[in-house]
């Protein structure tokens, strides 16, 4: 087939797809306002609903399911769910075919965080099970959750709306993490809003690698590009012929992949220069230590004649480490009784009583002090007045 | 301003040494282009600066001081100096030009344009994350607990510290990061003792000599084979890793090995490529010089590179020797020669391994370690060159060049680079999936994408080569098609 009826063939097949683009955005709004809830919303599990004026109160002993079989009418891509809850809570939507003799739930789960009326997006169209059949749908609520349901909303977006999320997806680009030195995810194939905002959200990402899709497509363009020159070509130059296409596509998905993660790779420096570099001194954050490094520097001088010092942080790693490198030769460490010096970071819980002795958790763990200088207020360097000395050991008998 | 004038100094004082040693190895037959010796130089410098220092000091005979730096590489270089000299080496003219003939440039308007293209992207990419290195502070969890850790010990102590302190009173002795060749700290010890004091941006960018060296390098061996657009091609597609350009710009060590291994393999295949003895004799001492400090770099190297490197080595003057090329004295002198200079710059560093009772594997000692199937490494490994853009399309351009190429792809001097990278990617896989210990490298794809981006810039040379073999042949078959059908 000589290549211009080929693309004409190409025009003529989207023409058609045009009208497509037509179907609006739609989207299915299942209120949960008292005299507004559909009646046919059912509880399973032990689960207790509760009418309220602005919505449903939702609590849980154990697992709890709030299903419906409401006929939507659309195949969402994605939804949200409107809830207030005074604790941060999972959720799942859930779904169950009618059809399926098994009645085997799928879901998507949604991390809810605390607040009033807080709407969490979620995306479903990633989900390999997500099927336009007649279903069975809601929420799983886990053991011991109270919420306040207000709204569950669907929506279907349209062919070109969808195109242009998923264009929006492909130059979506992942932040600079711990794993980066070691390995990058790369884009992710999205086609709405929701899954934009969860691309990388999780560890391994849910979505389809745009790297994964790309190799595939390459290797059927050479069987393509192999049937015709093979087919069709010049026999005595259809070697050369098809070596320098597959090159030239080759090369092509080469500089497009480089182009996108080189610009990858240029966002993570104009985010450490915008948070970091250029960043006025008391608002530094640094990636995923956020102000780590400023509390370092203002914390170094305070033990830089100590051998070791108590260091306690909000988590172990990378802290310690990082701070064992910034402040050697003195060396963090767990010696309450031994050393007088302490460094405090991020630990909103660690305070000093009356006394002038450091606490945890009400407990007082050292000899009373004073506070040499203060970071934040769960950020500080704290010295003993005396060194503490440890108790002699009791002779050998 | 300070640091950066340090750091050129700190480099160019190493480079300069490495550049005598590389030209009195090279003798009165020079393989290097100048070009290529200077880069050469540059990258490896600091490992052999280090590696004497190093061995002084574990002799008893200096600190790591800035003198104890200082005093054994001006002794040495004093040595190299009077050796270039009295062999007439340093005279102008005496140095007869290598003979490599640069092929000409010959790629279309369109092509050069687009390549200028690709350079200028590449090229804000580096300097972009050359900023970020030289910005922001010491992050990634190898750099904080291994190579600055222990580079700044031992300037703190001035001397080789195998215990290191991991913080709430526990110490970690011998079978840590401590197994790790000294080279990496002791080069941002040496430039911090330069400095007079411990300076992140300085010992920090210090690794991006290792990343332009490994570009460097990578386009000047390109060079000997294809026109200036094409090898500049060719440099940009490697910038172009995400994994290569971004440990380039961090401070890890992987680059460093990298760096150092692609001129190892280079030597071989030069020694590949030579047609005469003399040519052959010159890059099989430069293989020996490479290789030592190779083993100076990273552990992997020891176990792994090395020990492959070396048996293709002979393989390859075996066959030089069964194809008359060399002769059988040629031949022992050849792996004398190899022996010698490897024994050298080897023996010292794994005697003191041995001796201090420090691992051979990745941090992992390799002895006493358990065979079982993981078939969640297969899954990783797939994940990692199929899923993820570490390297781009490099996984599917590798294999398709070497279906197309064919038995074509095994035959030297190319062949050594095939054999190479195929034994080195597929043993690490099999390592990974076999030995219990070191499958979490891969499922965590930590020393999985690390061994790949050691092996990366050959893999990519390799395709490079093979694409040129297979446009030729389809040219040369043409025009022998034409030829009998007039």
């Amino acid at each position: 087939m000589p290549i211009r009826r080929f693309i004409w063939l190409l025009i003529a097949a989207f023409s058609l797809a045009l009208p497509l683009t037509a179907i609006a955005k739609d989207s299915r709004t299942l209120e949960f306002a008292a005299g507004e809830v559909n009646a046919t919303w059912e509880g399973h599990g032990t689960i207790s609903m509760q009418k309220q004026p602005d919505g449903i109160l939702l609590s849980t002993t154990g697992t709890g399911f709030i299903l419906t079989r409401q006929v939507l009418g659309i195949f969402p891509q994605a939804g949200d769910v409107t809830v207030s809850t005074d604790l941060g809570t999972g959720l799942y939507f859930v779904w169950i075919y009618n059809d399926d003799p098994d009645k085997r739930p799928y879901d998507v789960g949604i991390s809810v965080p605390a607040g009033k009326r807080v709407t969490v997006p979620f995306s479903l169209s990633q989900h390999r099970q997500w099927y336009d059949k007649p279903m069975q749908f809601g929420l799983v609520l886990p053991p011991k959750t109270t919420i306040l349901l207000h709204r569950i909303e669907l929506t279907q977006w349209n062919f070109a709306e969808r195109l242009l999320f998923g264009l929006k997806a492909l130059w979506t680009f992942d932040a600079e993490r711990p794993y980066s030195i070691n390995f990058v995810w790369g884009p992710q194939i999205a086609w709405n809003p929701a899954a934009i905002k969860d691309l990388y959200a999780y560890l391994p990402p849910i979505f389809t690698s745009v790297t994964y899709a790309l190799n595939i497509f390459l290797l059927l363009c050479f069987a393509v590009i192999a049937a015709f020159v093979f087919l069709r070509g010049n026999p005595q130059d259809r070697r050369k012929r098809f070596l320098r296409i597959a090159l030239g596509v080759l090369l092509a998905g080469w500089v497009l992949l480089d182009v996108r993660m080189g610009s990858e790779f240029i966002s993570w420096v104009v985010e450490d220069y915008r948070t970091y570099i250029a960043a006025p001194a008391n608002l530094k954050t640094f990636r995923d230590r956020e102000r780590f490094y400023d509390f370092a520097a203002f914390a170094v001088p305070y033990v830089f004649d100590r051998q070791t010092y108590v260091f306690f942080a909000d988590r172990e790693w990378p802290f310690l480490g990082n701070m064992r490198y910034l402040s050697y030769p003195a060396i963090p460490g767990i010696a309450y009784d031994r050393d007088d010096t302490w460094i405090i970071y991020n630990r909103p819980d660690i305070t000093l009583d009356e006394q002038g002795r450091v606490t945890i958790g009400g407990e007082a763990v050292s000899l009373p002090g004073r506070v040499l200088g203060r970071f934040d207020s769960g950020s500080f360097a704290f010295r003993t007045y005396q060194k503490p000395v440890l108790p002699s050991p009791s002779p050998a008998k | 301003m300070t640091n950066l004038l340090v750091l050129l100094i700190g480099i160019a004082v190493p480079g300069a040494l490495c550049w005598l040693a590389l030209l009195l190895l090279e003798g009165r037959h020079p393989v290097l282009t100048r070009a290529e010796r200077i880069v050469w130089a540059l990258t490896l410098g600091p490992t052999l600066f280090t590696f004497i220092a190093f061995l002084s000091h574990v002799l008893g005979l200096t600190k790591l001081t800035l003198v104890g730096f200082l005093l054994p590489n001006i002794v040495v270089a004093l040595l190299l100096g009077t050796g270039a000299w009295t062999s007439g080496l340093l005279r102008s003219g005496s140095h007869t030009p290598p003979p490599v003939s640069l092929p000409p440039d010959t790629a279309p308007r369109w092509m050069r344009l687009g390549v200028l293209l690709l350079c200028i992207w590449a090229g804000v990419k580096i300097l972009a994350g050359a900023i970020d290195l030289l910005s922001v502070p010491t992050y990634w969890d190898d750099s904080f607990n291994n190579w600055n850790m222990r580079g700044k010990m031992f300037f703190v102590t001035e001397r080789i510290e195998l215990t290191i302190p991991v913080g709430n009173q526990i110490l970690q002795t011998e079978g840590g990061v401590s197994s790790y060749p000294p080279a990496l700290p002791l080069v941002k010890t040496w430039l911090s003792d330069l400095r007079g004091s411990w300076e992140e941006p300085l010992v920090n960018g210090v690794h991006l000599l290792w990343f332009l060296g490994l570009l460097g390098s990578f386009y000047l061996l390109l060079r000997r084979s294809f026109g200036r657009t094409v090898s500049l091609l060719g440099a940009a597609l490697l910038a172009s890793l995400p994994l290569l350009i971004i440990q380039g710009t961090n401070p890890y060590a992987d680059v460093f090995l990298a760096s150092h291994l692609f001129l190892s393999v280079a030597c071989l295949l030069g020694a590949g490529r030579s047609d005469t003895t003399e040519e052959l004799t010159s890059w099989l001492k430069l293989l020996g010089f490479t290789l030592g400090l190779l083993l100076f770099t990273k552990n992997e190297a020891t176990v792994l590179y090395a020990p492959l490197l070396i048996l293709l080595a002979f393989w390859l003057l075996l066959r030089k020797k069964r194809t008359g090329l060399i002769t059988q004295q040629q031949f022992a002198r050849s792996i004398g020669l190899i022996a010698i200079i490897l024994g050298c710059l080897a023996l010292p560093w794994l005697a003191f391994k041995w001796l201090n009772g420090l691992t051979f594997g990745n941090a992992k000692s390799i002895s006493g370690m358990v065979m079982t199937f993981n078939p969640l490494v297969v899954q990783a490994i797939w994940y990692h060159v199929s899923h993820e853009p570490n390297w781009l399309l490099l996984p599917l351009v590798l294999p398709l060049m070497l279906v197309l190429a064919g038995k074509r792809a095994w035959d030297p001097p190319t062949g050594l680079l095939t054999v190479f990278v195929v034994v080195s990617i597929l043993g690490q896989f099999l390592l990974f999936i076999f030995i219990a210990p070191l499958a979490t490298e891969a499922i965590m794809q930590t020393g999985l994408s690390r061994g790949l981006l050691h092996v990366a810039p050959v893999a990519l040379l390799l395709v490079l080569l093979l694409v040129r073999q297979l446009l030729l042949e389809t040219e040369k078959n043409q025009e022998s098609r034409i030829r009998n059908q007039e």
